[in-house]
């Protein structure tokens, strides 16, 4: 491990350390065989490293105390002494270095399965020369340190198809085929690689039409970019399970149906890094998307020309919210084809069961009222519905149901909540609370605080004053009243501005720096006594590094995550949006 | 080394030693004052003990250094915090936090003490803020009335938790405290009997905790007559405290305990050896300062039956390497390597406590003994990072030599007590040190900084510093 970490040392030295006389411009991909089921291409290595380093929150991020230790660690240290000295003795910037011998992209691949797993990294670089001086700079580094470490692995020398190839211990093995560094964990893995070299031979990932594919799909702009053959997946003993229906995990069903059938119907996922005018962004893409889908998985794909989601509700102190359709009724419709026999038997007797519990109401039929779009909300609210403080915050949250039914819909689950609620007057005391908010009738219950509750020894129970209200068609359930209140604002003003109204992506979750901050800043306490304890720092240091690191938890903007069915592409997308 | 209480003379034992030419107060001997009623000394401290004298140095040790209540002050909203957020890891490492920085290590030693003699774990507890609790209520007794720790530990949160005096009521007595009162806490097996547990069981009903604290419920309570080693009335548990203490046999087992803990775990105690003691405790009304004081301040504890005759606790093995080099790192990566080595703070194994001396070295605790020097004094453990770093050490107190470097490490963490053999062997490390390859891109301070790095840790992992 501590030579891998060497090593390590010395490829992060390139990342960071290309001659503009290219001599031999290629792609790494040529020399991995094209028995690999996975791999990750960095394009362009020295805007991946500058994308990283000109980043305004990592720059912020090292102004951190702990950060600013762990930068001026021994082994960072020794590293930039390491980078400094490649610097010196070939010359070059380390950008220049990085573009030289890494300007054609860095690609690892591997094939899963196998164990040890073969990896095999491709560093493809546009100067020979200057590969064959770094190659030996390097060796010397590495043959130094095992010698200072007292190690019995020694670098050993060997050939394969007349190029040089260096040994170290059973797991490390590398060569410089050409402009290329090529290094492996297992002999056989790099010697295939060399044969691609000598042989120029074809069967390598770059000819390999679902690559190429992926590739396309991934965008050009990217940083980097991943593959991953989905087919042998399809088969393996060990996954299969996963692309059939009905399958034995119903929670995979419910939650990722619809991901996992077009994964089982793709040949393969790709996913990209890309650099924002404000961040980053993530995408993974498989070339399937709704057509071809079972109509037993219809819960999770809207019909065509519906909305794929409602839009997001954004009440003050936002930390997340999240907008998702999810025909909950389709699941109970399609019973039959998406659960297996045993299931389906339990599933169909709790049904008849149910009304023993739900007030009277089978769940079934709360399924059939209830509609296909959903919303939920976390949210630090600054504000107190009593007096005592519980011990640990803990951020108000809601949900939103479209109904289809919303007069019955409601009927039924105020019966269910309000005997919820009278059966928890039997262990604590709690106050019914009904008043008329604008149009609507919020139902709220509030915890007694003149009455004790044992088991309750923070007080955690002063979090909540469970609310509920119907808005049109949408049924909100929610920790707290102050929330509650709110969402009847935003649902108001949304009813009467766009009405049925959504945005394509079926799932929609945003994360809030703004309300995550604002949050944490709640924790302060925690925060400055984790500090001291985990640095033993002196009280003013602990105070500015939980300042500091509050503002740039607010720095982080907002992370969106959506997902999207295209007729033919399913797209998956994280989005980093920091704050300028 | 005597292995015989019986030739030890008591009342030379614990009379106040004076240094003479035979036995002279020499750094050997600070050094060992500061094992015991410390957690190892720093090289200015060492130095200050030589010049001030045994009688000056105890008393120091005693009192604490000034800036106790700012201390006090700096951690109290952190255990508050910790408390609020019932988080039993942080509490090990707030604890420690204190052990390492406070200005009363001999505060938190005795702390340890009786938190290893009321064995209370958070693992049944699970409550941070009654462990800690506890914690206040040992250190605030540490020094002071037995009497008083053993009432207030009776009504201790976290002890009514851990002995389940919450759950014993009238008709239904529990008598898990009133047996460990008896043969943990004050009288020891064989001087008591199970009908005098029964008995006293009954006298502990009626407590609950509300709202953090012991609160008495007087229907709960058995107030009909019982008889408590042979003491009849319609007692209450402040009662059985009492007459337990009144036992002949209670000072001596208070005084053996501190005995084996100041002292000696493998010398034991006799009855005329612990005589002097038990008669202070008894003549004082279970004065502890009093008793800490005469035990550190007598010819048996600064004599060779106590010299080096224990096993270092990982507590002490730790914070005696950071306190050594005067390091700043941070509690709770250290509580997490203490648990590894078998000493995880607030979470005793059993209701006797850690077992102590031979049970703390394996094979398996050794080699991470060693893992842990190595990380402290490498720098390049994220951990600790370069926040104990022996080349700042050396810096500091201007050694340069590799002989003056071997010798401030075998004097600052052994005072000296290693085999010439070892001394010879260190002596020589630098000449092979010279013989090693250097990477070519280190520094030439690099290099000595590493040099600095590897004798001392050769140090520490002598098996004598194993020895406290």
């Amino acid at each position: 491990m501590r030579l891998f970490r060497y090593l390590g040392s010395c490829l992060i030295c390139l990342a960071l350390v290309s001659d503009l006389q290219a001599t031999n411009a290629s792609d790494p991909l040529l020399l991995i065989p094209d028995q690999a089921d996975f791999c990750v291409k960095i394009e362009q290595p020295r805007g991946l490293v500058e994308a990283l380093t000109d980043n305004s929150v990592i720059k912020q991020l090292l102004t951190l105390e702990a950060v600013r230790e762990a930068y001026s660690s021994t082994n960072l240290r020794r590293l930039n002494q390491l980078i400094a000295y490649f610097e010196k003795e070939l010359g070059l910037g380390r950008l220049e270095i990085i573009d030289r011998l890494a300007g054609e992209g860095i690609a690892l691949g591997t094939k899963l399965g196998p164990k040890p797993m073969p990896l095999l990294l491709v560093i493809q670089g546009k100067d020979e020369q200057l590969l064959r001086r770094f190659s030996k700079l390097g060796l010397e580094v590495v043959e130094q340190e095992l010698a200072r470490r007292e190690s019995k692995d020694r670098p050993q020398k060997g050939k394969h198809r007349g190029i040089e190839t260096i040994h170290i211990g059973k797991g490390f093995h590398a060569a410089v085929a050409g402009s290329a560094l090529v290094i492996s964990n297992v002999e056989k893995a790099l010697q295939m690689s060399l044969d691609l070299y000598v042989d120029k031979g074809k069967k390598n990932l770059a000819n390999v039409e679902n690559v190429a594919d992926a590739r396309k799909l991934a965008d050009t702009g990217a940083l980097a970019w991943m593959w991953l053959n989905l087919n042998n997946l399809h088969t393996a003993s060990e996954t299969k399970e996963l692309f059939r229906l009905p399958r034995n995990d119903a929670a995979q069903t419910v939650l990722v149906g619809g991901l996992l059938d077009v994964a089982g119907r793709s040949p393969f996922v790709c996913g990209s890094l890309h650099r924002q005018e404000q961040g980053f962004a993530v995408r993974l893409r498989m070339p399937n998307g709704r057509e071809g889908m079972p109509s037993e998985l219809a819960a999770h794909v809207p019909p065509a020309g519906q909305p794929g989601s409602r839009p997001l509700l954004e009440p003050r102190g936002v930390m997340l919210s999240s907008s998702y359709y999810l025909d909950v009724s389709k699941f109970w419709e399609q019973r039959a084809k998406l659960f297996p026999e045993k299931q389906l038997k339990t599933l169909e007797e709790f049904d008849k069961n149910s009304q023993q519990f739900l007030a009277g109401n089978r769940f079934s039929k709360l399924l059939g009222l209830a509609g296909a779009y959903q919303r939920i909300v976390v949210a630090h609210q600054p504000t107190r519905a009593y007096q005592t403080a519980p011990a640990q915050a803990i951020p108000a949250f809601a949900a939103i149901i479209e109904t289809r039914q919303p007069e019955e819909f409601s009927k039924k689950m105020e019966a269910i909540l309000r005997a919820t609620a009278l059966l928890a007057t039997t262990q604590v005391k709690l106050k019914l609370v009904e008043e008329k908010y604008k149009d609507f009738q919020i139902i709220s219950y509030r915890f007694r605080e003149d009455a004790k509750f044992k088991p309750d020894t923070g007080n955690l129970r002063f979090n909540f004053s469970p609310a509920f209200v119907t808005v049109g068609n949408q049924f909100v359930v929610s920790s707290t009243s102050e929330l509650c209140h709110e969402l009847v604002d935003l649902l108001a003003k949304e009813s009467k501005e766009s009405a049925g109204k959504g945005v394509a992506c079926t799932v929609k979750t945003q994360l809030y720096g703004s309300g995550g901050s604002e949050f944490v800043a709640a924790f302060k306490d925690r925060l400055f006594t984790t500090a001291i304890l985990d640095q033993a720092i002196p009280t003013e240091s602990a105070e500015e590094q939980v300042g500091q690191f509050i503002a740039l938890i607010q720095r982080l903007g907002v992370l969106r995550i959506e997902a999207a069915y295209g007729a033919r592409d399913f797209c998956y997308e994280l989005r980093l949006e920091l704050k300028p | 080394v005597t292995d015989k209480p019986e030739t030890i003379d008591p009342h030379w034992a614990w009379e106040a030693y004076e240094p003479t030419d035979k036995s002279p107060w020499n750094i050997k001997k600070v050094g060992h004052l500061y094992r015991r009623a410390s957690f190892g000394a720093t090289w200015s401290e060492l130095e200050a003990g030589l010049k001030a004298g045994p009688e000056k140095t105890i008393a120091r040790l005693l009192a604490g250094a000034a800036g106790l209540e700012a201390f006090d002050k700096h951690t109290a909203p952190l255990a508050k915090s910790i408390s609020l957020a019932n988080n039993g890891q942080q509490a090990r490492a707030w604890w420690l936090y204190r052990m390492l920085y406070t200005p009363h290590p001999l505060l938190e030693k005795l702390t340890l003490f009786w938190h290893n003699h009321f064995a209370t774990s958070n693992a049944k507890v699970n409550n941070a803020g009654y462990m800690l609790g506890q914690y206040e209520l040992l250190k605030r007794n540490a020094l002071g009335s037995v009497r008083t720790l053993l009432q207030e530990i009776s009504k201790d949160p976290a002890m009514m938790v851990w002995l389940d005096t919450s759950l014993s009521k009238k008709g239904m007595p529990n008598e898990n405290y009133a047996r460990e009162l008896m043969e943990l806490f004050s009288l020891g097996i064989g001087n008591y009997t199970e009908t005098d547990i029964r008995e006293a069981a009954r006298a502990f009903t009626g407590w609950e905790i509300e709202d953090g604290r012991a609160v008495f419920y007087k229907a709960k309570h058995d107030d009909a007559e019982k008889t408590v080693l042979n003491h009849k009335g319609n007692w209450e548990g402040a009662d059985i405290v009492r007459i337990c203490l009144e036992q002949e046999s209670a000072p001596y087992f208070i005084a053996g305990k501190l005995y084996r803990f100041l002292v000696s775990e493998t010398v034991p105690s006799s009855k005329e050896l612990l005589a002097p003691l038990a008669l202070e405790l008894r003549n004082s009304d279970y004065d502890f300062g009093r008793l800490v004081r005469k035990v550190l301040s007598s010819n048996l504890f600064f004599s060779p039956v106590a010299y080096r005759t224990r096993v270092k606790a990982p507590v002490d093995f730790a914070l005696g390497i950071v306190r050594g080099l005067e390091g700043r790192i941070g509690a709770t990566a250290l509580a997490q390597a203490l648990e590894e080595l078998g000493q995880n703070l607030f979470y005793p194994p059993s209701v006797k406590g850690w077992d102590g001396g031979q049970a703390w070295l394996n094979g398996q605790t050794l080699l991470l003994r060693q893992n842990l020097t190595l990380a402290f004094t490498s720098t390049e453990d994220q951990r600790f990072g370069r926040r104990a770093d022996p080349a700042v050490l050396v810096h500091k107190y201007g050694k340069r030599s590799n002989a003056d470097m071997v010798d401030f490490f075998l004097q600052l963490f052994l005072q000296g007590d290693v085999p010439q053999e070892s001394c010879s062997k260190l002596m020589n490390y630098e000449l092979d040190a010279d013989r090693r390859n250097i990477p070519v891109y280190w520094t030439e301070q690099d290099a000595a900084d590493q040099h600095v790095r590897s004798l001392c840790r050769l140090v520490l992992t002598l098996p004598e510093f194993q020895l406290d």
